[in-house]
Parts: structure tokens; sequence; C-alpha cells
């Protein structure tokens, strides 16, 4: 009796063992079929807007609900843009430029907030970024579609007066932006740019929109995955080679932002001059010719970049930032320093 | 059969399954990547890419199940709404083919009318290639026989091409080409405007001519940033 009990439990057991790794198996079979049947799109979207081309890519499983999360992505690209350019018609910063030395303006809580961050970003970047730099801007003619000509040091000098953003003065109280100097020009082309990637990401997470890539000429989001299901891989372009790379590196759920001496320039008598203007002097940065930074938002990241431009990696690479963040920088006489970390978390690939 | 005899061949039936289950991943995800039985471009010409990407999302992947690229561009102005399918690289009439395929883009059109005259519509190319490998060459194509080649870097104006019902003009300048003029009644190629990217191409369905731009990769960098 007994022994014909065990006999019964163990052939239930051999079947049930049987029946059981099948299931698991097939199970596993079904769902690796299911998601093969499912095929991603990976919808992509340019538009020239702040002065760039800016690409879009979003991978998802409805073609339609990207494109929408797309589209209202770039309908925010193109609000920030009509806001803060510098000679934008319904620039509310022409406004207060026009308004400068005069009268305070009566800006929303956003615009407020965007030039607070801006000039806490003065103070904590030794006053190496600083929004008040559009009179020198205006006169070199970087952020405008005049050509860019080499003022003549005098009328450079004529103007430093009038950058500094302690010349701000901000009203929490009715939120009024009042420029201190007559002729005194903001300029947010370092710091909107940024901040309208960092919106633009947000539009397309609160769509659904996980995996997906936003590059604003260079200066980049990235979230999730590519289309090939890995981390999105960033090349990072020679400074002096046009079309190259200089080196590569993967990343994911993180911004990438890049200043260089190379895209916006002209060469007057063997001399580069370029858009970085250190503020103190009215003139192009000369320690750098490309910094890349990876950092966790935009905004910051398109203001840090310049700060190392115009720090020089020498000065910078003793700071206590340096050891944090991640950086790829080359110097003014092409060598290359970049920062333990991106090398070892994110792979960095040197390709000269 | 004794218990190491059951458990051996439990365990081997079990290896087995997994074995196939993972040849079988393996397999499908190869081919999901790089084995498609045909390569895929289609272009369509429409103002109601709404309910066309949804028709797409819902209907293209139960016929052709595999991850596809789509590039939506707003154009400006009139123009004549179309549907062009391009498969293995040759312009394919899906108004007359009876595979699968040309049978949902038949339907596609009847349902939203999209030969029809549009304002402002997009363009939404959907490719199976990978279009962000690095562009090349510029073959141009006739009655799907290629016919010429050029290096994407040369300079040249008013290239011409005769074709049987009539005649069209293109220049390719820094690293991009554009139909610069074309015979035909739509025009649907010149106002496309400029290409620069690999596997993007300018199609004049009436003079049966093709021009796209090839390239060699693949590419290594999803965006670079400068």
């Amino acid at each position: 009796m007994v022994t014909g009990l065990k006999n019964m439990m163990q052939s239930l057991f051999k079947r049930y063992i049987i029946i059981f790794i099948s299931f698991l198996n097939f199970n596993s079979l079904y769902t690796q079929k299911d998601s093969a049947e499912s095929p991603s799109f990976e919808v992509n979207v340019n538009k020239s807007l702040m002065g760039t081309e800016i690409v879009a890519q979003a991978i998802c499983k409805n073609a339609n609900k990207g494109k929408e999360a797309l589209y209202f992505a770039f309908k925010e690209i193109e609000r920030i843009d009509s806001l803060y350019s510098m000679y934008g018609y319904s620039s509310i910063i022409r406004q207060i430029n026009m308004n400068s030395g005069i009268r305070s303006t009566k800006v929303t809580w956003e615009t407020f907030s965007i030039i607070k961050r801006a000039i806490n970003y003065s103070k904590k970047y030794d006053g190496l970024f600083d929004i008040t730099i559009g009179s020198l801007t205006d006169l070199w003619g970087f952020s405008s579609d005049r050509e860019v000509i080499v003022p003549a040091q005098s009328k450079i000098k004529s103007l430093l007066p009038l950058v500094s953003y302690k010349n701000i003065i901000l009203k929490d109280k009715d939120t009024t932006v009042f420029l201190q100097k007559k002729g005194m020009m903001l300029d947010l082309g370092g710091i909107a740019k940024g901040y309208a990637v960092d919106r633009a990401c947000e539009i397309l997470r609160k769509n659904g929109i996980n995996d997906f890539m936003l590059d604003a000429g260079g200066d980049l989001c990235v979230s999730g995955k590519n289309s090939k299901g890995e981390d999105w891989v960033i090349g990072i372009e020679h400074p002096r080679k046009k079309g190259e790379v200089i080196a590569s590196f993967k990343c994911t759920n993180t911004c990438v932002a890049t200043s260089g001496d190379y895209e916006r320039f002209i060469i007057v008598k063997g001399v580069r001059y370029h858009h970085i203007l250190l503020p103190s002097t009215g003139i192009p940065g000369r320690l750098s010719r490309s910094v890349t930074v990876i950092f966790n938002n935009t905004e910051e990241g398109t203001v840090l970049d310049k700060y190392i431009f115009l720090t020089g990696i020498k000065k910078f690479g003793k700071t206590k930032l340096a050891k944090s963040l991640k950086y790829f920088v080359v110097a003014q006489d092409g060598k290359i320093t970049y920062s333990p970390q991106l090398k070892k978390e994110n792979g960095l690939i040197i390709t000269k | 059969m004794n218990r190491r005899n059951f458990l051996k061949s439990t365990a081997a039936v079990s290896a087995g399954l997994f074995a196939m289950n993972k040849l079988f991943s393996r397999g499908t995800d190869y081919v999901k990547k790089y084995d498609v039985p045909f390569t895929l471009d289609l272009e369509i010409l429409t103002d109601k890419s709404g309910k066309v990407l949804e028709r797409i999302s819902e209907a293209l992947p139960k016929i052709y199940p595999y991850s596809t690229r789509i590039v939506i561009s707003q154009l400006t102005g009139k123009y004549m709404g179309d549907i062009v399918l391009i498969k293995n690289n040759r312009l394919f009439n899906y108004k007359i083919s009876d595979d699968k395929l040309s049978a949902f883009l038949r339907n596609l059109n009847k349902d939203f009318g999209i030969t029809g005259n549009v304002n402002e519509p997009e363009l939404i190319c959907i490719s199976s290639a990978n279009s962000s490998i690095q562009p090349r060459y510029i073959n141009v194509y006739k009655n799907n026989i290629l016919i010429d080649r050029h290096d994407i870097n040369v300079q040249k104006n008013d290239l011409h091409i005769l074709s049987d019902k009539g005649e069209l003009y293109y220049s390719i300048n820094d690293k991009s080409v554009r139909v610069e003029h074309s015979s035909c009644r739509h025009k649907t190629c010149e106002k496309a405007g400029a290409i620069n990217k690999a596997n993007q191409n300018l199609i004049c369905i009436p003079n049966k001519i093709r021009i796209s731009i090839d390239g060699y990769g693949p590419e290594k960098y999803d965006a670079i940033t400068f």
C-alpha cells in the first residue's frame, strides 16, 4: 500500500515537473514572439529654430503618438525662441533692452525666473557667464543675421561698462526687470537654448515618450534607449576638421552641451574671432578650442561649457567641480583633457 | 525508469527546449535587425498625417514586422498628395500589385483620399534602412535603372535627364541635391527642396526618375555635439 502510494507520488511528480518546465519554456517563447510582432517606430522631426537645426527623435510603438509628442515639444521650443531671442518682434528680451536705463519691465514669472537663474550662474561661475553681454554680441554681430565684423578696440572698450549682471535689478514682488544703464542689452542666447531643450524633454516625457533624443545644434538631451535598444552614442565634432569626430561616448538619461570656437567665427589676418566672448574684455576667449560637458540639465550644461571654455582647462582642472563633472576639453594647443569618469562610465573613445 | 534516468531525461528535455527557445529568440532578433525580406521605402504626402500614422502604427507591423524609421517633414504650399513605394531599391506600383503591402496602401488611399490636392501637407518617409549612415553617392535612376552616379562632394549645376515623357534638371551643391526643374505637372520633386541624408529620395513619378542618396556605414553615432 505504502509502496503503491510512493510510486503514484513519484509518477505525479515526474509528470508535473515536465509540464512545469515545458510551460516555462513555451511561455517565454510566446513572450518573445509577442515582442517580435510589435516593432518600434523611430519617428524623426527636424526644424530650423533658435538659429540652428533642431533634430528630435522618439522611439515608440505608435507613430502618431510619437509625432504629436514631438510637435508639442517643437511648439514649446518655438515659444521660448520667440520670447527670448534678442531681436524678435514679440521678444520680451527686446522689450527689456529697449527700456534699459529708462524704466523697469513687467515680465512673467517664467521670464523672471530664467533671468534670476542666469544671474545666479554668473555669481556661481565667476562672472564668466553674463547675460548683459548683449551690447557686445550685438556689436560683433554674432547673434544677428548680419555679417560678423571685428570691431574697433575703442568701440569695444566703450561698451564694457554696460556689461555687468550686477546692474540688473529684479523685483520679486511685482516680477519686474530693470537694466540700470542706458544701452545695456540682455542676450539670453547662452541659456535659452538649453532651457528650451529641457522644457521640450519634459513635454516628451509628459506625453509618454521615454526613449528620445532632442538635439538643438549640438546641445542635446537623451533619454532611455535608441532604436537599436542601446544607450545613445554621441560623437564630439573635431574642432579643426569639419565633419569629423574627435571622440565619442555612450550615455542615457542625461544632457550634453558643447561650446567651440569653430561654429560661428571669422578669420582676419590669420586670427580666429569667435562668438564666445570674455565679458570682462569683450574679445573672444583664447584658451580652448572646444568644451563638452555631460550634465543633468541642458540649461546649466550650456553655461558650464562656456565657463570652462573661458577659464581654460589648466585653471579649471584644479577646481573642486572638475573632480565631479564629466567633461572633454580640447585646449587651444590641441591638447585633449577629459574626466576619468567619462572614460570609465561612458566608454569614451578618442578617434581624432 | 529510475530516478537518475528520469532526472537525466528531464534535464535533457529542458536544455533542449531552452536552447530552442534561445535559438528562436536570437533568430527573430537577427532577422528583425538585418534580414528583412525586402528593403522598404514608403513616402506619403498627405494633409491627414495623424490618421495615416495611426493606421500605419496599427497595420504596418502586421505586414512588415520590422522596426522602421519615420521622418516627418512639414511642407508649405499646394501639392498633389501621393503614395510612393520603393521595394528593394525599385519603384513599385502598389496600384496594380497583389501583395499585402500594396493592398494596404490602396486601402489607405481609398480611406483617406491621399492622392488629391493638398494644402500645407506633411511628407511621411518610412524606411527600413538605416538613414543615419554617412551619405556618399547620389544615384540617379530612370525606369528603375541606374543611369548616373555622383560623389556627394561634387558641385554640379543643371544636370539634365531626358525621360520618356519629359525632362528634369537637378543640381548638387554643399553635399545636398535638389531638383531645379521638372517638366511634370505636380512639381512635387521640385518643391521637396534639397535632400542631404542617406536613403533620402527625390522622386518624379510622371518621369519615372528617382534621385537617391546612397551611403556607407553603419553610422556610429546617434548625434554629433558641436
